[in-house]
């Protein structure tokens, strides 16, 4: 199985980004790090099965990944800045007046 | 120049955006008037050659029929709330040139994403829609919910990318290549499907229905809809559907139609708690958006459940289940667009009691508009129910057409209880509309369309039956 550890290393970051998305209750910016973590590791993945396969396209996508990732951050980062303005935090708990 | 629809758009809008530098007067309605006259051009452009098949820019795009049709639904939505934008001003916040634009480029990811052939151009043109749409549902800076909806909004949509790409990655290791077509060949080569194959399926899946909400991805669909400006809501709940319904009919069908025992069965599930949820949660919601937003979880159910046999007449009818289900859309959007009192926007439904009184004819067209939301007899949303139920009885799905059947009936009793209270409810206070006859001509158009289609349904099976041909064609 020596071959297949960046499986387990993905999944693991992938894992780790997706609790942190759920069990996090304190900051919004830990929401974003926790994203950026879950595309990193749909990053290892592709990088690692390019290499195994001798396929360059794996690293192609890659390269895409980091370059939406990049946006997205810039969107997301923006879009926080306008709630912090309003709300005067950036907790999670701070987002509950829209319920029903 | 094969590609002409998407590079004409594309050009167009950034013409449209050197041009907004020079305008100084009334700068958002004129660059609104601009980006419909370039949304009608490539209306031109995509019905040109809607019969045309190809595959272009090395097997990453494909041109069909098909992906044709939803590209023209597609522009035909953002055309009217483009033309909501303008004849309805009653949200100062939105008065911004940007605000077109940016729907311009939204439409550009939609149209890139329908006729995506690869992973890799699908994942590109998702990520170019729904950063546009995140920017425009935190578009009000004034409106504190507007800013909430946007984080909640940014958050689930980056979590479905991220899922999406953690599938595409795993169907990659297994494939070795991201292009639709390979992912076909391999499959039929395949003795057994590997089971990698169908948990990269499932992530895709997942993260498709977070965007199209539903049912058990839904939670963020009515805190969304509700907290962003109304127009943002209009388009939501309309042109991204459309759109991801175009890619989910596409990765099914043709990649993975070879494992559709598998997908079918999620779909099932998918559409069953749906169409529960769209009808339960709306049963106790006071808020017309928020209402809306549960109207569509249950729609969405609905027409999964077209997409369970995979067969040729199940999309058919999707299809047609999708145009109905946006003039409906469209039309109570643009009543809730002119809701208003006391200088502030309402959208509560008690808001709507004794409209009747003041507006006879608006409150005739919604209710003909909810009536056939909820699909009786002779309006537009019965023959498209009807469709899809044919559709699941034939491939007999006995218990699913039950379960639709139910919760159609559920559904049906908010739709009335909105009805009722706008017939025989006695008016609280006056609620002044922005009554502008363009809004009033446009809402006795949609009306009148839904009440019409009974007459001449054969034209919409026709036109869709020839467009999903193209999907089955031998390639």
């Amino acid at each position: 199985m020596e071959p297949f550890n960046f499986l387990i290393l993905s999944s693991l970051l992938f894992s780790v980004g997706f609790l942190g998305i759920f069990i996090n209750r304190k900051n919004l910016i830990t929401i974003l790090m926790s994203i950026e973590l879950m595309l990193l590791s749909a990053n290892i993945n592709f990088i690692g099965f390019s290499d195994l396969l001798g396929d360059l396209s794996g690293q192609i996508f890659s390269l895409f990944i980091l370059v939406v990732a990049a946006a997205e951050a810039a969107i997301g980062l923006a879009i926080l800045t306008i709630f912090f303005k309003k709300s005067n935090s950036i907790s999670v708990d701070s987002i509950n007046r829209l319920k029903g | 120049m094969i590609y002409i629809p998407e590079v004409f758009m594309s050009i167009g809008f950034l013409i449209i955006l050197i041009i907004s530098v020079f305008v100084k007067k009334n700068q958002n309605i004129v660059l609104g008037y601009l980006s419909l006259l370039l949304i009608f051009l490539t209306q031109f452009f995509v019905l040109k050659d809607i019969f045309l098949f190809e595959e272009i820019f090395n097997n990453f795009f494909v041109i069909d029929s098909f992906g044709s049709f939803l590209k023209s639904v597609i522009l035909i939505c953002a055309g009217f709330v483009i033309y909501f934008y303008i004849i309805v001003k009653n949200d100062s916040s939105l008065n911004r040139s940007e605000f077109s634009m940016i729907i311009l480029i939204s439409i550009i990811g939609m149209m890139l994403m329908v006729s995506s052939n690869d992973l890799l151009s699908l994942f590109v043109s998702i990520e170019l829609q729904s950063l546009a749409l995140y920017i425009l549902v935190s578009f009000s800076k004034e409106d504190f919910n507007s800013s909430e909806a946007g984080v909640k909004y940014f958050v689930i949509g980056s979590l479905s990318t991220c899922i999406f790409l953690f599938g595409s990655s795993l169907i990659y290791g297994l494939v070795g290549s991201t292009n639709f077509s390979e992912i076909s060949q391999f499959m039929s080569d395949q003795y057994s499907v590997p089971l990698l194959l169908v948990v990269g399926l499932i992530f895709i899946l997942v993260s498709l229905s977070l965007k199209i909400s539903a049912a058990p991805f839904h939670m963020w669909t009515p805190d969304v809809y509700q907290g962003s400006p109304s127009l943002v809501t209009a388009f939501l709940s309309t042109a991204p559907k459309v759109a991801v319904f175009g890619v989910l009919i596409r990765v099914l069908v043709y990649p993975f139609g070879e494992i559709i025992v598998d997908w079918g069965k999620i779909l099932v599930i998918l559409s069953i708690f749906s169409m529960l949820i769209g009808s339960l949660g709306a049963l106790r919601q006071d808020d017309l958006k928020r209402l809306m937003a549960y109207s569509t979880i249950n729609h969405i159910g609905f027409i999964l459940m077209g997409l369970v046999p995979g067969s040729e007449d199940g999309i058919t009818a999707i299809c047609i289940y999708l145009i109905f289900y946006i003039t409906m859309n469209l039309g109570v959007f643009l009543f809730i667009l002119n809701m208003k009192r006391d200088q502030l926007n309402v959208t509560k439904i008690k808001d709507l009691s004794g409209l009747y009184k003041t507006e006879p004819l608006i409150a005739g067209c919604l209710a003909l508009l909810f009536f056939s939301m909820a699909g009786i007899p002779p309006l537009a949303g019965f023959i498209s129910k009807l469709l899809i139920l044919n559709i699941v009885i034939d491939n007999n799905l006995f218990f699913l057409a039950i379960i639709a059947v139910i919760t159609s009936v559920i559904s049906a009793f908010y739709y009335i209880r909105l009805v009722k209270s706008m017939f025989f409810d006695s008016p609280t206070e006056e609620l002044d509309l922005l009554t502008n006859s363009q809004s009033k001509l446009l809402l006795s158009i949609f009306g009148l369309f839904n009440l019409s289609v009974i007459f001449y349904p054969q034209f919409f099976l026709n036109l869709c039956a020839s467009i999903t041909l193209s999907l089955f064609a031998l390639r």
